[in-house]
């Protein structure tokens, strides 16, 4: 039997605070390079059966790993991701964040490697918990307010997905994860996915909580949970119609609250909303392209989004500062990190021979072939938004905006610029050379997206967004707000339901006891005028008429006439 | 700010050139792609457009003050 990728991420988050810095930072480093060994030895064992690894505990078949392409292609970025992260996060010096790390992705990879609906709901449990921990900070009180509302919104999903299997394991049907119809279990299963996946009307949790986290706490963050979601729905719910309209109103709603946002990271958050929304589209596509599309469009965001997360984080890192309107004029001092960015922001916009294009070309051409003229339309609109948010509104007010004097300009350790450098190789890498991602696809890919008809389509959306936005940016303002979201109605709308009718509810209560001690103590007191010497405590009282009235009450329904 | 916006119009209409000499006419899926620019002018009205979109949602409706939950 292999050994599972996940325990050894798990065995190291355990043996971390036991080493030295050193040792911990050797770890860090060797630990993804172990796991890719161990994931090709799994690949290596025997093609033809994807199943690999089963653990019977009492009449349950755990199945720990299975390895078809789907699930092999996500633990394999995975663990890619982690060696990059682990390397922006190498000097980090909160143990907490190495270990909930460890952790987070172990978990990752084993939802994604789960054969069946119960291990992949353990994992799934261990991911939110490691996660929770990533999001707690102690520079910023209101992240544990945060975790809060992150731990109750996947905890509402985790009971949904417990419920889902338990109707499941009622009703005496198949475990195994593979394709789900849309009855009761699946629809719970459905809503739980929807959560992790951070779709509208269940996304408030992210912008909230990605941003409440450390620097390098936020690049774990921004990758793992929404794309376990995604694989867990092309694995359960490829081509189902409703995924199609979900992932509409995502990539929507994430661009535009993206154009309003002020902070970086919450700005960049919004954008992880917007991209799920297009790889869901390309799963509710269906057909091999669109499948091959949101796939492919996963693993490209790990990827540029990771890096866009990264050049944020340093950001925050160099000047404490996350808000567009604190920062500015940053473009003499952090060339590098100027470059990095630009590199993201390009590949998210998907320009020509960057990894975002590599991807968002096989979903308009899905949205092509299915003959859905408006998708196609909404899709470039959309990576017109994305361009003009982070491309360009972002770039312009963080970098070349008015000249901001910083109190103290922190160097960045030489890891982080590593670990950017290494992001942006492997984004231009798949971009120019994109049999790379297309190989490992779950279908073979016979679409040329190097044709001069749609470089020059999309080399023109993007020039032409160039000049819209330098035409109005002088009218532009960043704006020191927030902007209300979905969590509105959890946050003030809870307390609205706390202050209308709970305290209402608690003060009739509390006058209700009252009236009764006072009752109760009166004929206490008349008693001990009866009988003296005899006192009876305020318990004997009511018990004494609730008996007297259970008597009655089942003397009445025993005698009463029929 | 006005060589910005030269510069962005000279890369335009290089583009749109380019479209119209270089890509033959091909098999297309909908009747826009086969004009030229058409994509140019996607990206320009398409992004001031949500630009605007955006920044009066926000005005009129979404955004509030920094404290607004610490208050509430």
């Amino acid at each position: 039997m292999p050994i599972h990728p996940a325990f050894l991420y798990f065995f190291a988050a355990a043996i971390i605070p036991l080493l030295s810095d050193k040792a911990r930072k050797l770890t860090q480093l060797l630990l993804p390079l172990v796991a890719a060994g161990l994931l090709s030895q799994i690949l290596s064992i025997n093609p033809e059966t994807p199943v690999k690894s089963v653990i019977t505990v009492g009449l349950f078949d755990f199945t720990l790993i299975k390895a078809d392409t789907l699930a092999i292609i996500f633990a394999g970025i995975f663990i890619l991701f982690s060696l990059l992260a682990n390397l922006y996060a190498l000097n980090c010096k909160y143990k907490y964040v190495h270990i909930a790390a460890n952790i987070y992705v172990g978990s990752s990879i084993g939802a994604v490697l789960a054969g069946d609906l119960v291990t992949l709901f353990i994992f799934w449990e261990i991911m939110a918990i490691a996660s929770a921990c990533l999001i707690w900070n102690s520079r910023r009180p209101h992240s544990m307010q945060s975790l809060y509302r992150y731990v109750l919104l996947h905890g509402a999903g985790g009971l949904c997905f417990f419920t889902g299997i338990l109707i499941k394991l009622i009703a005496h049907e198949s475990l195994h994860f593979g394709a789900l119809q849309l009855d009761i279990a699946g629809i719970l299963i459905f809503v739980s996915f929807a959560i992790n996946a951070g779709l509208p009307p269940v996304h408030a949790w992210l912008p909230d909580a990605y941003p409440a986290g450390r620097a390098e706490a936020s690049i774990y963050l921004c990758t793992f949970t929404t794309k376990v979601a995604v694989y867990a729905f092309a694995r359960g719910f490829s081509g189902s119609e409703i995924l199609l309209w979900l992932g509409v109103a995502a990539a929507i709603y994430g661009v535009i609250y993206a154009l309003m946002e002020n902070d970086i990271r919450k700005l960049l958050s919004y954008h992880i909303i917007c991209q799920v929304g297009y790889m869901v589209i390309g799963i509710g596509l269906g057909a091999h392209l669109g499948v091959n599309g949101g796939i492919g469009h996963a693993i490209g965001n790990i990827l540029f989004k990771g890096l866009l997360f990264m050049s944020a984080g340093a950001i925050m890192q160099m000047t404490s500062h996350t808000k567009l309107s604190e920062l500015g004029g940053l473009y003499s001092t952090a060339k590098w990190i100027l470059v990095f960015h630009m590199l993201g922001a390009f590949s998210i916009a998907g320009l020509p021979f960057l990894n975002g294009y590599v991807s968002k070309s096989l979903l308009v051409a899905a949205a092509g072939y299915k003959h859905l003229g408006w998708l196609e339309l909404t899709l470039m609109i959309v990576a017109v938004g994305t361009f003009m948010s982070i491309g360009l509104k972002l770039t312009y007010f963080a970098f070349f905006h008015k000249n901001t004097v910083y109190k103290q300009l922190h160097p960045l350790p030489w890891n982080c610029y590593a670990a950017m450098a290494l992001t942006a190789a492997a984004c231009l890498a798949i971009g120019v050379y994109p049999e790379l991602l297309y190989r490992f696809l779950p279908y073979p890919v016979k679409y040329n997206i190097f044709t001069i008809g749609h470089i020059l389509q999309t080399l023109q959306m993007l020039a032409g967004t160039y000049f819209g936005f330098c035409l109005i940016r002088k009218f532009l303002h960043t704006k020191d707000a927030i902007t209300l979201d979905f969590d509105w109605f959890y946050r003030l709308g809870g307390s609205i339901f706390v202050k209308g009718i709970c305290i209402p509810l608690k003060l009739g209560q509390e006058t209700i006891q009252a009236g009764w001690t006072h009752l109760i103590e009166k004929t206490n007191h008349t008693f001990e005028r009866l009988v003296p010497g005899q006192k009876i405590n305020t318990v004997a009282i009511p018990l004494l008429l609730m008996i007297c009235a259970c008597l009655f009450m089942s003397l009445f329904l025993i005698l009463r006439p029929y | 700010m006005a060589k910005d916006i030269i510069i962005a119009f000279l890369i335009g209409i290089i583009l749109v050139l380019s479209e119209i000499f270089f890509v033959h006419p091909h098999k297309v899926h909908f009747a826009w792609q086969e004009i030229p620019g058409f994509y140019l002018l996607l990206g320009i009205v398409g992004g001031i457009c949500i630009m605007f979109f955006a920044k009066f949602l926000g005005k009129v409706f979404l955004y509030r003050n920094d404290n607004y939950y610490k208050d509430n």
